[in-house]
């Protein structure tokens, strides 16, 4: 009974199926504000569901040179990966006693599983832009990583627990995260971090579209750049939902709070996304250097405010 | 006789048959080590269930008060070390008996691998400090022979390793030396020493010195990177890789938690702490630069010994057993992936990062077992790192806030450790092949059950992670910080992830995965011939690039200070070999001058020297 009840809230609800349809939609968010950023008219809100039923249409193609196997499995290993992390992240908020200690240490490790895949299966591809962007993403991996675990710990320090559970039990009777000075602090460097982790513009380093022509993506077409599309989606909609569970006081459906959740989760991809239509792409090592530098002393100065209590 | 002196007495004889096997029939020494280590496994699982047991002998005693024993102690602790230094040595027997087979070794190489065994489990057993100082040398000393069995250069690997380990065992002499004349016992199960006063710290200090010095932590870490490229693999993989990290953290658990019971937030918890963190991050800085798939897995071997000094030094019961359980996970990940490393430079007759390349497809064994290790060190879940880690990222959240630091560096450095392994992923498995490697064949079955083996335990530790947990771990530290089996047992497992359900659950969502791939066109998977760079189809030759520079960006353009350090790294300016050998060098220039072979310089000096002794007879006394 137990297998059944986590294979269906695995694949169903709210892991699979659930998270890849909001993903989606949320590219669609993306597109649709991008498209009205720029004067244009967006496509209709089902065009990523379209493009995904597309590309499974078409011919799958591996170069000669390619590690075929590795080259193939590795989306749907980020794609499984992606969907454990949204899996845990919501049945600890819906669910809060399926909370089991230090899960977001958990969430955190698996969420970087789909760069590390993306990094494999571009390595695999033989492509010597594809590798490129390997090597960026990796390096990208480590710059924002840096920043991203402190400011973690700027809540766990004064929670006093890696647990989702006490997290948001600790939110609801003390205040949201964000009502705090580093709080504020820990959530402005979390956003960027979030756009680094969903390779969005400023830090799309790794598939660059002008120079390296999508970079890590680029051998890949067919089912398997379907699937390697599902997962940005998908990271796009657990990156934030992450934010807003140790920031924001986490996310629910009882009554009306299903609106602020929403309100909550449209606010943050709209601040990524007009980040990322203001921007211009900056080079690796200037990603290096602002999340070890500016990104780092911030997150330093709220994790040294965290532990003094403000 | 006796079952735990025959423990170490059996590899002792059965390493003297090799002696008298020629060169050309070393596969029947090698038969005849596998035969001793597997019997010496045999007895170890035997025993480790038996309880507690003891053996003494008295050998004198030094003036009618002083006793000095020969005495073995056997309890739940040492137990599972000696167990897994058996398992080690089957496996490492056993790889070697493939890896020799084409190298002109003698089969004296056995014997000293037996002997290894041997002084190991002697150190392990032992309860008497000289006794166990006595085992730490010989196992010095075989290392300093096995070093030298090695390709070019291995002259100055092997003395580097034996003045190192030799100076830090001078240290741990006259530290227990100490001990005998102010506590007038070196019984190590009935020492307690308080860290207090001067020479209290100061045992405590050359005896942490001996520890991390064996087990490889900075600043005392330079014998492993350099012995790392001359010495044959499995010496590698035996001793620096597993053996050395079993004992190492033993012994320093066995002086901080028992001997003198350091406590969390003292001076000596922060320094041991700090030392931790200092060699997780340094050490996986240095294996970013490295361009040699040894040398960077030895400076990896250098850093994870952080996360056990950092979790053993904290003095939380939590971190303790997450630093001793990581000490099991690195002995199995790190022997796994030098035997990776060594199988794929059997094969290619290199271990250069930039010359290797696209092998997966050619050693998909090789290949498949070192992504699992690489996964486990990096501590990707659901594999073993990732438990023991998490075991300690749990415990630096119950001790004084400063801890959050040591939280930092330790998560951090685990993500360099990832960045690392993708390099070695991708410069030897996948990227490009070499025309020259072509006909690569995968390694033999001799050298593949061993890496199997290991990669397994790792998923079995990870996905079942209570049974080493529980069985091993919890037990040895229980009675060390008073708290009771079951109390540990509750806070380190209950409310844990499960590692069953998530595995379970990933692989559903492999099977999602590939369903949506069933839905596309898979069927007909076109294989094209090149691939398409900047608007050019381009020579798959020509595409070839090496994994050595991926990080070239981080490590030298970021800051001119951040790079020197690098360099610095590079050329062994943080090493405290070469320090202590300036210092040694300048030392030595002022002697010189004096000796300039002038007579009259030599006779006044001898005058000076008369006239110094004549006051000091005739006023001194």
């Amino acid at each position: 009974m137990d297998a059944a009840k986590y294979l269906f809230n695995y694949l169903i609800f709210p892991g699979f199926l659930f998270t890849a349809v909001v993903g989606l939609l949320a590219t669609w968010v993306d597109r649709k504000v991008t498209a009205r950023v720029h004067w244009r008219v967006g496509p209709p809100w089902y065009q990523p569901f379209a493009d995904t039923v597309k590309l499974l249409g078409k011919e799958v193609i591996v170069p000669a040179g390619a590690r075929a196997t590795g080259f193939l499995i590795a989306p749907v290993v980020g794609l499984a990966a992606a969907t454990l992390a949204s899996a845990i992240l919501w049945m600890a908020n819906l669910y809060p006693s399926s909370s089991f200690v230090g899960d977001s240490i958990v969430v955190l490790y698996i969420m970087t599983i789909p760069a590390i895949s993306m990094i494999i299966g571009a390595s695999a591809s033989g492509n010597p832009l594809g590798i490129l962007g390997a090597a960026r993403e990796m390096k990208l991996l480590f710059a924002y990583e840096l920043p991203l675990v402190i400011i973690m710990l700027t809540t766990v320090v004064k929670v006093g627990s890696f647990s989702f559970e006490e997290i948001l039990g600790y939110q609801s009777a003390n205040g949201i995260m964000l009502g705090s000075v580093s709080g504020v602090i820990a959530f402005i460097v979390a956003i960027f971090c979030a756009q680094a982790k969903c390779t969005m513009i400023p830090f799309d380093i790794p598939e660059a579209e002008t120079e390296l022509a999508g970079g890590t993506h680029i051998e890949y077409s067919g089912a398997p750049l379907a699937v390697v599309k599902l997962n940005m989606g998908i990271m796009f909609f657990v990156m934030p939902i992450f934010i807003i569970t140790m920031f924001w006081g986490g996310v629910s459906f009882a009554g009306l709070r299903i609106l602020t959740t929403i309100l909550k989760y449209v606010a943050i991809i709209t601040i990524m996304i007009l980040i990322k239509n203001t921007n211009p792409r900056v080079r690796i090592d200037q990603a290096v250097r602002f999340f070890w530098g500016p990104m780092l002393v911030l997150s330093i100065i709220a994790l040294i405010l965290a532990v003094l209590g403000y | 006789m006796n079952e735990l002196l025959f423990l170490i007495l059996m590899p002792a004889v059965a390493g003297l048959v090799p002696l008298f096997i020629p060169r050309k029939g070393k596969i029947v020494a090698g038969i005849v080590a596998l035969a001793a280590s597997v019997w010496m496994l045999v007895n170890a699982v035997r025993i480790f269930g038996a309880g507690a047991k003891e053996y003494s002998v008295r050998l004198f005693t030094i003036g009618g008060e002083l006793p000095f024993d020969f005495s073995l102690r056997l309890y739940q602790f040492n137990a599972f070390i000696l167990l897994f230094i058996a398992l080690f040595g089957v496996l490492v027997i056993f790889y070697s008996i493939g890896y020799m087979r084409g190298k002109d070794r003698s089969s004296i190489y056995y014997s000293f691998i037996l002997w290894t065994l041997s002084a190991a489990a002697g150190a392990v057993l032992a309860n008497n400090l000289l006794i166990l100082l006595m085992f730490w040398e010989v196992l010095t000393v075989i290392l300093f022979f096995l070093v030298n069995m090695g390709d070019e250069g291995h002259e100055i690997a092997a003395g580097k390793t034996f003045t190192m380990l030799g100076f830090t065992d001078a240290g741990m002499l006259l530290a227990i030396v100490i001990i005998w004349v102010t506590c007038g016992t070196l019984e190590i199960s009935s020492l307690k020493i308080a860290a207090t006063g001067f020479t209290g710290v100061l045992t405590f200090l050359l005896l942490f010195i001996g520890a991390i010095a064996k087990a490889g932590a900075m600043p005392f870490h330079s014998w492993i990177p350099a012995m790392a490229e001359p010495t044959p693999v499995p010496v590698i993989a035996f001793l620096p890789a597993s053996l050395d990290k079993l004992l190492g953290i033993y012994l320093l658990a066995r002086i901080s938690l028992d001997i003198f019971s350091i406590r969390t937030g003292s001076g000596l918890s922060l320094m041991m702490m700090i030392v931790g963190a200092g060699t997780i991050i340094f050490a996986v800085l240095m294996a970013l630069v490295q361009h040699n798939l040894k040398k960077l897995l030895s400076f990896h071997a250098v850093s994870q010994v952080g996360y056990m000094v950092l979790g053993v030094g904290s003095g939380i019961p939590v971190a303790i057993v997450g630093g001793l359980f990581h000490m099991l996970n690195n002995a199995i990940y790190k022997c796994g992936l030098f035997l990776g490393a060594g199988a794929v430079e059997f094969r290619t007759g290199t271990t250069d990062l930039e010359e290797l390349g696209g092998l997966a497809k050619l050693m998909p064994v090789t290949f498949v077992t070192m992504a699992i290790t690489a996964f486990s060190i990096s501590g990707v879940p659901p594999f073993n790192g990732f438990v023991s880690k998490w075991l300690i990222y749990q415990g630096m959240l119950e001790g004084p806030g400063y801890n959050v630091i040591f939280l930092v560096v330790a998560v951090f450095g685990s993500a360099l450790t990832l960045a690392s392994f993708v390099k070695v992923l991708h410069s030897v498995f996948l990227g490009r092949r070499q025309e020259k490697f072509a006909g690569v064949r995968e390694a033999g079955f001799a050298m593949q059950v061993p890496m199997i083996f290991l990669a397994i335990l790792c998923i079995v530790f990870g996905v079942y992670a209570r049974l080493p947990l529980e069985k091993f771990i919890i037990p040895s530290v229980a009675g060390t910080t008073g708290v009771s089996v079951e109390q540990m047992a509750v806070s380190t497992t209950s409310g844990y992830w499960n590692p069953v359900i998530a595995t379970v659950l990933l692989f559903a969502g492999l099977v999602v995965g590939l369903i949506i791939y069933a839905f596309g066109k898979t069927k007909h998977v076109r294989i094209d011939e090149n691939v398409w760079v900047g608007g050019n189809i381009m020579d798959n030759e020509e595409m070839r690039i090496p994994g050595t520079h991926f990080y070239k960006t981080v490590t030298d353009d970021l800051h001119p200070a951040w790079s020197a350090l690098f360099r610095d790294g590079q050329e062994g300016a943080l090493d405290i070999y070469n320090i202590w050998g300036r210092i040694g060098f300048n030392v030595v220039q002022v002697l010189r001058s004096l000796h300039n072979g002038i007579l009259s310089t030599y006779l006044s000096w001898a005058i000076i020297g008369l006239g110094v002794l004549t006051f000091v007879l005739m006023f001194a006394l």
